[in-house]
């Protein structure tokens, strides 16, 4: 099995089965991440794709290679950036939010949620509050830096977020979780 | 049990959702291996396709500049030989004119300058005779006319006069005109009054044309309509800043700052403002350049090097070569040969061209070459991405031909022009983008020799829109 570095120094010189070994490494957090900037699968798939392929023609760029994931995953954010910009036209309207009621858990508390129903909790908003939420909440980008890469103002940012999180808890209240508690 | 705060409520997502794994789609990599194999044959392809394109250009430069080049030549040995200038009014000779010195003041034989001529002259001498010979040969409309009217001046801006065996010989001209000159000899032959020593000219063996000389280089250039194919190496990329949260470094800026390479074509019309030269005494009565005529339109080729030095600053550097067409028309005065009006003002004579009205006009071709160096400041964007875009042009005149006039006399050698431009950018698929770009430019240089009665500026407004095609 080769490091990071040595699967760097492979594929920069087209070495298949490294290629193919970076693939298998990093498939499954890479389609999570694509998970979290689309709506459905089958765009996330979509990134996915287009992501690899970036990953591989410039990869030959990379020279520091102790954060192989760190820059894998900014090639798939900007990737899915890129996606959210050429679809932005037709996808963001703010429609209403079908999610599926809850009937049984009313008793469950929002920590106890786990990383799938959160997962459909992030799908279920609208592209652009997606986008912000998931770039600044879970990627820890600043909203300065997210207002340049969208090409927003930083205002529109905050917006975007506070938006995004009271639909985030219009959700929860719609699954009959209206307290967000934890135990001391 | 309490309520989260809001930080605990991101918390959770970030969490559970940071390193949330799936499946990755069954035919991922296959559909990978596919991808990246028909790109590989496709990129190549392209390369090759865009290498063609440039060689393809360069030899239609090639061809095009060595056409130019020999067809210069064949008119080159012009600079010093007749004029083409269509003159619409023929312009009478005198090859002598005598003035009775009873009528002036007498000059003696050995004064050498103007002011001992007017000094002796304010106290009387006699047997004095004001003569102007014509004995040297000069053209005017293309007709042999023996005359010499020598004149010049000296180092104190005093006309001197030579005077042999009492007469003042083959002088002449517009002494306020010659007020402020310096170092330099001028003489008037046929009737025309040369004002400074160009490149190729022998002072005083000019054709009779008392204005055209200092129309010179009244072009410019245009961005007005510009189309073509840029081509830039390397792709754009969509550049993320680095996430700042614990664990993850940030990548520097500068890995995704690559050099990239550019091809440009560019067609453009010129807007020259031709005006008088406030600092000469001039007889231009009226100049019409048909500004918007089809036949100042143009077109530039440049190519060079991008060199990123931020995500939204990059410089450019590289050569550009322009062709241009132009077209001058202009009404002026001219000096009729040997005729002068003596008239005495002060104790002091002066001698005054007799002028009559002429017109003359220009068409020619012009290649330079020159030197570009600009910037481009991304304001924002990342679809339809829009720059500010500041560059000069240092250009040197190759060749030029003369398709009507003499237009020699318009070139200059040394052109700098500052061109500003609001440009968008917009992504038509991975490998194209459209490009538009209103630009405004001028001439730095007001184009004007030291000598010369006109003052010429271009002014460019222009559209330039293209294609960047980027090699993956």
């Amino acid at each position: 099995m080769l490091t990071d570095k040595e699967l760097v120094k492979e594929c920069q010189r087209n070495n298949q089965k490294a290629q193919r070994q970076l693939y298998e490494k990093y498939k499954g957090r890479l389609i999570g991440l694509c998970l979290r900037y689309t709506k459905d699968r089958e765009s996330a798939e979509d990134i996915f794709h287009e992501a690899f392929i970036k990953i591989y023609r410039e990869i030959g760029n990379l020279r520091k290679v102790e954060s192989l994931y760190s820059w894998l995953r900014s090639v798939t954010i900007s990737t899915a950036i890129n996606h959210y910009h050429k679809n932005r036209k037709h996808q963001d309207c703010l429609g209403i939010i079908d999610f599926e009621e809850s009937n049984n858990d009313y008793d469950r508390i929002f920590s106890d949620l786990n990383a799938k129903e959160l997962l459909a909790l992030v799908q279920a908003l609208p592209d652009g509050y997606r986008v912000v939420f998931n770039l600044y909440v879970i990627d820890g980008y600043k909203h300065k830096e997210i207002a340049e890469m969208l090409d927003i103002s930083e205002n529109t940012s905050k917006t975007q977020l506070l938006m995004a999180k009271r639909q985030l808890k219009k959700i929860l209240e719609g699954m009959n979780i209206t307290r967000y508690e934890k135990i001391n | 049990m309490k309520k989260l705060t809001e930080e605990e409520f991101n918390q959770v997502f970030k969490d559970k959702l940071s390193h949330f794994e799936d499946e990755a789609p069954a035919s991922g990599w296959d559909n990978l291996t596919e991808e990246l194999t028909a790109g590989e044959s496709k990129s190549a392809l392209n390369k090759y396709v865009v290498r063609g394109s440039l060689l393809l250009l360069l030899l239609a430069g090639a061809t095009y500049l060595g056409y130019f080049y020999g067809f210069t030549n064949r008119e080159g040995t012009a600079a010093d030989n007749e004029s083409i200038v269509t003159l619409d009014t023929q312009v009478g000779y005198t090859h002598q004119q005598s003035v009775d010195p009873e009528q002036d003041d007498c000059l003696p034989n050995d004064c050498a300058t103007e002011e001992q001529v007017l000094n002796l002259a304010r106290i009387g001498q006699e047997d004095k005779n004001i003569s102007l010979a014509a004995t040297e040969k000069s053209t005017l409309d293309q007709k042999d006319v023996h005359q010499t009217n020598s004149f010049s001046e000296n180092q104190n801006d005093q006309t001197r006069l030579n005077v042999e065996d009492g007469a003042i010989t083959g002088n002449g001209g517009d002494a306020s005109y010659l007020k402020n000159r310096s170092n330099e000899t001028k003489e008037i032959n046929g009737g025309r009054i040369e004002k400074f020593e160009d490149q190729n000219h022998k002072l005083g063996n000019q054709e009779g044309v008392f204005a055209p000389p200092w129309l010179a280089a009244m072009d410019g250039k245009a961005p007005l309509a510009s189309s073509g194919l840029l081509a830039e190496v390397d792709m754009r990329k969509v550049e993320l800043p680095q996430p700042t949260q614990p664990g993850i470094k940030p990548e520097k800026e500068k890995k995704d700052l690559q050099a990239q390479f550019f091809t440009d074509f560019m067609a453009f019309a010129t807007y020259n403002r031709v005006k008088p030269n406030q600092e000469d005494d001039i007889f231009i009565r009226e100049l019409n350049t048909n500004t918007f005529s089809g036949q100042r339109l143009g077109y530039k080729l440049s190519g060079g090097i991008e060199l990123p030095h931020s995500k939204r600053f990059t410089t450019y550097y590289g050569l550009s070569f322009l062709h241009y067409t132009q077209f001058v028309q202009y009404a002026y005065y001219d000096a009729v040969p040997d005729s002068f009006n003596i008239v005495v003002e002060d104790n002091q004579v002066i001698l005054e061209p007799v002028l009559t009205e002429q017109f003359g006009e220009v068409r020619q071709g012009i290649n330079s070459l020159g030197l570009q160096i600009g910037a481009k400041y991304r304001l924002y964007g990342s679809k339809l991405r829009r720059f500010i875009d500041v560059n000069t042009e240092l250009h040197r005149v190759l060749n030029y031909n003369n398709i009507e006039g003499n237009g020699q006399d318009f070139i200059t050698n040394n052109q700098v022009f500052i061109n500003a431009a609001y440009r968008m950018e917009y992504d038509l698929n991975r490998n194209l983008i459209f490009k538009l770009q209103p630009s405004l430019g001028f001439s730095l240089l007001e184009r004007q020799a030291d000598t010369s009665p006109l003052s010429v500026r271009p002014f460019n407004l222009g559209l330039d829109f293209g294609i960047i095609f980027k090699i993956r």
